[in-house]
């Protein structure tokens, strides 16, 4: 016998690469253009804004008073505003502003929607009607006018404002938004728990003798982990649009912080002037969040196809 | 249903209470007061305090919280909802309201209309067309409506159509002088009719379109195709009359949304309604209209709510509420 036995058959055919679930869903996620293009853009602005300090051509409140309402030149690219400060750094400026309140009453809104709803299904009974009926209720109230309500009397609330200074309106919006901002996520979580407690897994874990609290944190949320994620990454665009939408009103964020909603407050007063400075705040502001509605819609199809529409 | 009915009229009454008290407190209770940032012409800040003091005496707000507020409610229940203090002085809130209750439903209803006229035959191009060119520009479409700030377009618009175009009025409802002409009040309403209308064309049309690739996938419609019976036909009758059923609760899902859209709408176009009183009222301190228009928005919340239920069951058999 020259030849050695063939084998029975070829070994590559069962050897399978392995892939890590990050892997997968990245390899997923890729195949989006949009959604590439859509963190591209995430990530140059956020860049962008991050590094204000260092690469603005201007600060965000140094007058030019030759050069009030200029319109774009060399000096400055997309012109000047009312008072002469130089619309672009004003931009890169107010998105430190944007983004930070945007990302953190999501973050917030997540813990707090998550909590209540994983609390509200595990336990069911009693602490279920009463938390699951406190979202109904909230979810049905109208968000606005609450939002105006709360934003206006807290702001004239003097030892908030004695305490916290110049960030008093950064503070005062992340907590409204948090108020009326976390049921949606709290509905979300719910039923994904419910139908996960109901589980082989949970069962297992139950009889090894895990607690209700390591069974909530250690699998039933984890497991809840792709819906979380897709409603954080749309929730921060619609929180963006939000903040915009109150500071645009006069009752978000005040000067000295800018941001791009209050980049366009008053802004009625001036367009006859200089419709451009109209244009720039509300341009970025729909960029940034159809790059993240985008992103979101790809995260959403790579976390977990059966979500997909 | 009667008992449905009556139980959800109850939860309802309880739930406007509720808010009743949070609105109430929330205006309330945030020590200051409304007058504190006002002196009146005051000389000294002694004389500022005293006519603080003398008004909030006037005004009653030197009375315990619970019992304003028990004052207030009884008032209200009978429709007596206070005097304005800064917007209108001196004038009962409701009559303010009533004279722009009818712009704000009228503002709201048009939207409501137009965006489902809209919606709704591109839901259903979207749905019948899956993944075709009219799909794909109809989905980047929405995409760009939901992501679209409402008041910068509003913003735009204005400055496209009425500051350079010089083709419709920048704001308010009529032209002074021509109350009867209709054209007139056509051309005000256009822009912040569209304005409003566009978020919610962008999220209605992405759900009839789900709703009805939903249905287009049932047994009954193969069937219904199976008979012969024409595409068209089988779209517009077997497939709508079931898709259309979710659509009705976002409806009513969806009015909080357009009055807060109202709020933001009508402080562009200058559009004398409730949602610009409203904003009048908050920026200055009139907590009394403050008040009044937050619990009406609340009731056609809750309102709208209990209609989209109520027409679900007329439009679905299927439904019985027990």
């Amino acid at each position: 016998m020259t030849d050695p036995m063939p084998p029975a058959f070829d070994d590559d055919i069962l050897a399978t690469e392995e892939v890590s679930q990050a892997r997968l869903v990245w390899r997923r996620f890729r195949r989006h253009r949009l959604g590439l293009l859509g963190i591209t853009v995430i990530g140059v602005i956020a860049l962008a804004c991050m590094l204000a300090p260092w690469i603005a051509p201007y600060t965000f409140d140094k007058p030019d008073t030759s050069n009030i309402m200029g319109t774009p030149s060399a000096s400055h690219w997309l012109g000047t505003d009312e008072l002469g400060r130089d619309v672009l750094s004003r931009l890169l400026y107010a998105g430190r502003i944007s983004l930070l309140v945007s990302l953190v009453a999501t973050m917030l809104s997540i813990v707090i929607g998550v909590l209540v709803g994983s609390i509200a299904a595990y336990f069911g009974g009693a602490l279920d009607t009463l938390l699951m009926r406190f979202t109904d209720i909230m979810l049905s109230l109208p968000s606005l006018p609450l939002l105006l309500i709360f934003s206006k009397t807290l702001r004239d609330f003097g030892p908030l404002r004695r305490a916290l200074g110049d960030n008093t309106s950064v503070v005062i919006i992340i907590t409204v938004l948090t108020i009326f901002g976390w049921m949606n996520v709290a509905r979300l979580v719910y039923g994904s728990v419910l139908s996960l407690k109901a589980r082989e897994f949970t069962e297992a874990s139950r009889a090894l003798g895990a607690s209700s609290f390591r069974i909530i944190f250690t699998h039933l949320i984890p497991n809840s982990a792709a819906p979380i994620i897709v409603a954080m990454t749309l929730g921060i665009g619609s929180r963006i649009i939000a903040e915009a939408s109150l500071s645009f009103l006069g009752l978000g964020i005040v000067p000295p912080n800018p941001s791009w909603g209050s980049m366009l407050s008053g802004v009625q007063a001036y367009m006859f002037r200089n419709p451009w400075l109209a244009f720039y705040p509300g341009l970025t502001i729909l960029i940034v969040v159809l790059a993240i509605n985008f992103a979101g819609d790809a995260l959403r199809d790579a976390l977990d196809p059966r979500l997909k529409n | 249903m009667r008992a449905f009915l009556l139980r959800r009229l109850l939860q309802n009454a309880i739930l406007l209470l509720f808010i009743s008290v949070i609105v109430y407190g929330i205006l309330y209770l945030v020590p200051g007061g409304p007058f504190d940032q006002l002196n009146f012409g005051a000389t000294s800040a002694t004389a500022a305090a005293a006519q603080v003091k003398r008004l909030n005496e006037l005004l009653g707000l030197d009375r315990p919280l619970y019992e304003r507020y028990w004052n207030w409610l009884t008032k209200a229940l009978v429709g007596d909802w206070g005097m304005s203090w800064t917007v209108a002085f001196g004038q009962p809130v409701g009559r303010l309201i009533e004279s722009r209750l009818g712009n704000t439903l009228l503002l709201m209803g048009l939207s409501a209309v137009f965006s489902l006229a809209i919606a709704l035959p591109i839901g259903i191009i979207s749905a019948v067309r899956p993944y075709s060119i009219w799909d794909y520009l109809i989905t980047a479409f929405s995409f760009f409506g939901l992501s679209m700030p409402t008041f910068w377009f509003g913003v735009m618009m204005l400055i496209i159509f009425s500051v350079v175009l010089g083709w419709l009025p920048a704001g308010g409802a009529i032209t002074p002088g021509k109350a009867d002409d209709i054209v007139d009040r056509i051309r005000h309403l256009i822009m912040p009719v569209v304005v409003l209308s566009l978020v919610q064309v962008a999220g209605q049309s992405r759900f009839i379109r789900s709703s009805m690739l939903e249905v287009l996938k049932q047994d009954y419609i193969r069937t219904a195709r199976a008979k012969g019976v024409p595409w068209a036909r089988v779209v517009l009758t077997h497939g709508l009359r079931n898709a259309i059923l979710p659509v009705i609760t976002l409806l009513g899902l969806e009015i909080p949304q357009l009055f807060g859209g109202a709020i933001i709408t009508e402080t562009i176009f200058t559009w004398p309604g409730m949602g610009r009183l409203f904003f009048e009222g908050i920026s200055r301190n009139d907590w009394p209209v403050v008040q009044a228009i937050t619990m009406l928005s609340a009731i056609l919340v809750v309102g709208g709510n209990l209609l989209a239920d109520l027409a679900y069951a007329v439009v679905d058999p299927r439904i019985r509420y027990e």
